[in-house]
């Protein structure tokens, strides 16, 4: 398996257009080739985090210091922040774009991922919204209605990265 | 004797000028806004473990403005990840003060761990935050803070302070409110864009 630098790229222009400036990152396998592009771009400030709730609470800083911000991590990472994501962005209506490699899900090569993963319904369960992106070509459209809505209605929103839109076939 | 946590607060209140506070979760939180309410607070009274992280993200993203964060011992050690992003990215503009009373006291006086064997301005120093003191004293306190807020480095005090319930009533406001009210005077000093702004991009095709 190989991933796809181009279906990388769409991921990183998703959040580019979408006006994303403040990511915050925990390091996962599917979205390895995304980070060097936000690296490179001097108007996207990257933090590396060693916890996806640090990132969380990190990013409500940002947001309140004016930054439109992300977290990339693996959607096991809601396990770990969710916390936060109820009792501060919930509470206090934060915006915060979750971009999540989709575990578990079809086409997913590894027996270590929870089948099915989880973080959809738990997502679902506290009323957090999220889109699961299928297709490369709906990968930058979506990232910024994704966006739009998390900013109009000023809430966290969830995007899920499944295998077919960063990986090669 | 060790300090008292009110009392120290009131210290840090009266020293305050165009700073950035955030309080965590106890008393902390109503002992400042009992002494010192003011629009460049924010009270992160919801969830514990969050306000020194969210001092860093305030931190990054507005590297000419001091920022200064308050934490218990309970609730940086419920994110000890904090410290290590703290050290990580090193904002200049941060103070971490954790008001360490050796125990979980909202809940009733459990002894927490710094009670025995741990020592949080060592995880400060293992985590790559080069300016840390452990202070037992009031005038030990106010001297720390005075410098820490001069500094332009990340700092870490940790203040060892006795048991002991804020004498105040309840914290009165929520977050959306202290959300609202603090962006509001961000905006005014020309710091952030604000809501407008996000509104405007966010309705935008």
């Amino acid at each position: 398996m190989k991933r796809s630098r181009e279906k990388a790229e769409r991921i990183y222009l998703g959040l580019k257009e979408a006006g994303i400036d403040f990511i915050c990152h925990l390091p996962e396998s599917y979205l390895k080739e995304v980070i060097p592009f936000i690296q490179k771009d001097p108007s996207m400030k990257y933090i590396q985090v060693c916890r996806e709730e640090v990132g969380v609470n990190i990013a409500v800083g940002a947001l309140l210091g004016g930054k439109r911000p992300a977290i990339l991590m693996e959607d096991t990472g809601i396990g770990n922040s969710l916390n936060p994501l109820v009792s501060i962005h919930k509470l206090w209506r934060i915006p915060l774009l979750l971009v999540m490699s989709y575990r578990g899900d079809v086409g997913d090569f590894t027996f270590y991922t929870a089948p099915c993963g989880y973080a959809k319904p738990v997502l679902d369960t506290v009323g957090i919204a999220s889109y699961v992106l299928r297709t490369p070509e709906e990968t930058v459209p979506m990232i910024k209605d994704c966006v739009r809505t998390m900013f109009a209605q000023k809430v966290p929103v969830g995007v899920f990265i499944t295998k077919q839109v960063i990986w090669e076939e | 004797m060790k300090m008292k946590r009110t009392e120290a607060v009131e210290k840090l209140a009266g020293m305050l000028q165009d700073e950035i506070v955030l309080t965590s979760i106890g008393g902390v939180n109503t002992d400042l806004f009992a002494l010192r309410d003011r629009d460049l607070n924010l009270y992160v009274s919801t969830n514990m473990g969050s306000a020194a992280a969210m001092g860093i993200g305030l931190a990054l993203a507005l590297p000419t403005q001091k920022v200064v964060a308050l934490e218990g011992d309970g609730s940086i050690l419920l994110s000890l990840g904090s410290l290590v992003a703290m050290g990580d990215e090193q904002p200049s503009n941060l103070v971490l003060i954790v008001f360490d009373n050796e125990s979980y006291e909202s809940p009733g006086e459990y002894p927490s761990a710094t009670s025995r064997n741990t020592d949080i301005e060592v995880f400060g120093r293992g985590s790559g935050i080069l300016k840390t003191v452990t202070v037992r004293r009031i005038e030990e306190f106010t001297k720390s803070v005075e410098e820490a807020l001069r500094e332009n480095s990340p700092c870490l005090i940790v203040a060892k302070v006795e048991t002991g319930r804020s004498p105040f009533p309840a914290l009165g406001i929520d977050g959306i409110e202290n959300k609202y009210r603090f962006m509001r005077a961000l905006e005014k000093k020309g710091l952030i864009g604000g809501w407008r702004e996000w509104d405007h991009r966010a309705g935008k095709r």
